[in-house]
């Protein structure tokens, strides 16, 4: 298109051409169009060019549109095509909603160790002695790995008398001093109840301070 | 023994950026090496691949090293602040490092790289769980069940039954005294 036929088609500045003698109103848009068509819009090419560079590969693949099939055949084959994504996708949804449902389910039950483990350290960190023998602040951890994680809590689930018991054993670290809490519960007509919860300090002479003791 | 009892936090971070870099590294190489034979000209295939693999593999084992860094330090920053360590944590540093990596693109891809982040890590938490609660009886099912602990000598003897009385011995001999059979 070239720019004289762009402007006529522009709207603002439409009795341009058509007049011989451009009042100063006239002119001065007719300039500033021709001027508007004569810069090249550099900045907006370059970024449509970098956008076409920067478009990933996802990006291709949920714009490009395929060709429609025309026959019965094809389009009986894409029907079917599209159903079996479709349940793929429901089903692999269903099967990672049940393991989070399952996964929640236990790390949050009553008798699983990290509730203990939680339950144990706020017990620990309000108790005044505990406060006396690590310091004020007390921090809780569990086994250290080979990579340096400590989060698994050391942990034994067993029966005894005809009732289910876990014990889980932690690590308390204060400014003073550092130690091994032990804590026990057991499952008492349904209720997951505390059997005992003591602390240890880790040096010799061992300092033992029993917070709970329900035996 | 210092080396074993020492806090494992600030030194945690140079070893996830190691073992984060080697990971980017190979995998970027395999990657990297499909993309190279593919896009490379005929007759130049295995140069092409090469130089691809040599090009490209060490970006994305910098990237992979950026990711584990940021986590591992935003991880460690979470154990000092709350004192405590456990899954949370490892959590909440998958979403900040996607959050804080992705932070030159705008709040809205921010959000969602720390959508990512956070259930990538959540997911790889819960695989750990898993394979801790239930590898071992899936292993071996014929397994007996587990032993029935003592308690704890450090609380002491105590029990139910009247203290001081013990219903096994003859006259009431009390419990405290050395138990010889």
């Amino acid at each position: 298109m070239s720019p004289l036929s762009k402007l006529l088609l522009q709207n603002s500045c439409r009795n341009v051409v058509k007049s011989y003698f451009l009042t100063p109103s006239q002119f001065r848009c007719f300039s500033r169009t021709l001027a508007a068509l004569e810069t090249p819009k550099k900045p907006e090419s370059s970024q449509k060019q970098e956008h076409a560079l920067q478009r990933s590969i996802l990006e291709d693949v949920l714009l490009t549109e395929k060709p429609k099939p025309t026959t019965f055949g094809g389009k009986v084959a894409e029907k079917a095509s599209n159903t079996f994504m479709y349940t793929a996708v429901v089903v692999g949804v269903g099967l990672i909603g049940a393991f989070v449902y399952v996964l929640a389910g236990e790390f949050f039950a009553q008798d699983s160790p990290q509730t203990i483990f939680n339950k144990a350290l706020s017990l620990v960190r309000e108790d005044g002695r505990c406060q006396d023998m690590f310091g004020p602040s007390i921090a809780g951890f569990g086994e250290e790995t080979a990579r340096g994680r400590r989060r698994h809590v050391a942990h034994h689930k067993y029966e005894k008398d005809g009732m289910q018991r876990i014990r889980v054993l932690f690590h308390v670290k204060g400014d003073r001093d550092e130690g091994i809490a032990q804590a026990e519960m057991e499952q008492r007509d349904g209720d997951w109840q505390w059997r005992f919860l003591y602390v240890e300090t880790k040096r010799r002479p061992k300092t033992t301070h029993v917070l709970i003791d329900n035996r | 023994m210092e080396e074993y009892t020492r806090e494992p936090c600030p030194y945690r971070i140079g070893d996830d950026i190691g073992s984060a870099f080697a990971m980017g590294l190979v995998g970027g190489s395999i990657f990297q090496a499909f993309g190279g034979y593919k896009n490379a000209a005929k007759g130049k295939k295995m140069v092409g691949m090469l130089r691809e693999v040599r090009m490209r593999s060490t970006l994305t084992g910098v990237q992979f090293a950026a990711w584990g860094g940021m986590f591992s330090t935003i991880d460690c920053c979470l154990v000092a602040i709350r004192k405590k360590e456990d899954p949370i944590n490892s959590i909440v540093s998958g979403g900040l490092t996607g959050a804080l990596l992705a932070i030159r693109s705008g709040p809205k891809v921010m959000a969602g790289s720390a959508i990512l982040g956070s259930v990538i890590l959540a997911m790889i938490e819960g695989v750990g769980l898993v394979t801790t609660r239930w590898m071992g009886s899936m292993m071996d099912p014929t397994q007996p069940p587990p032993e029935a602990l003592d308690d704890p000598r450090s609380l002491g003897q105590k029990s139910q039954a009247e203290p001081g009385l013990d219903q096994s011995r003859p006259f009431g001999i009390p419990t405290g005294l050395p138990n010889l059979s």
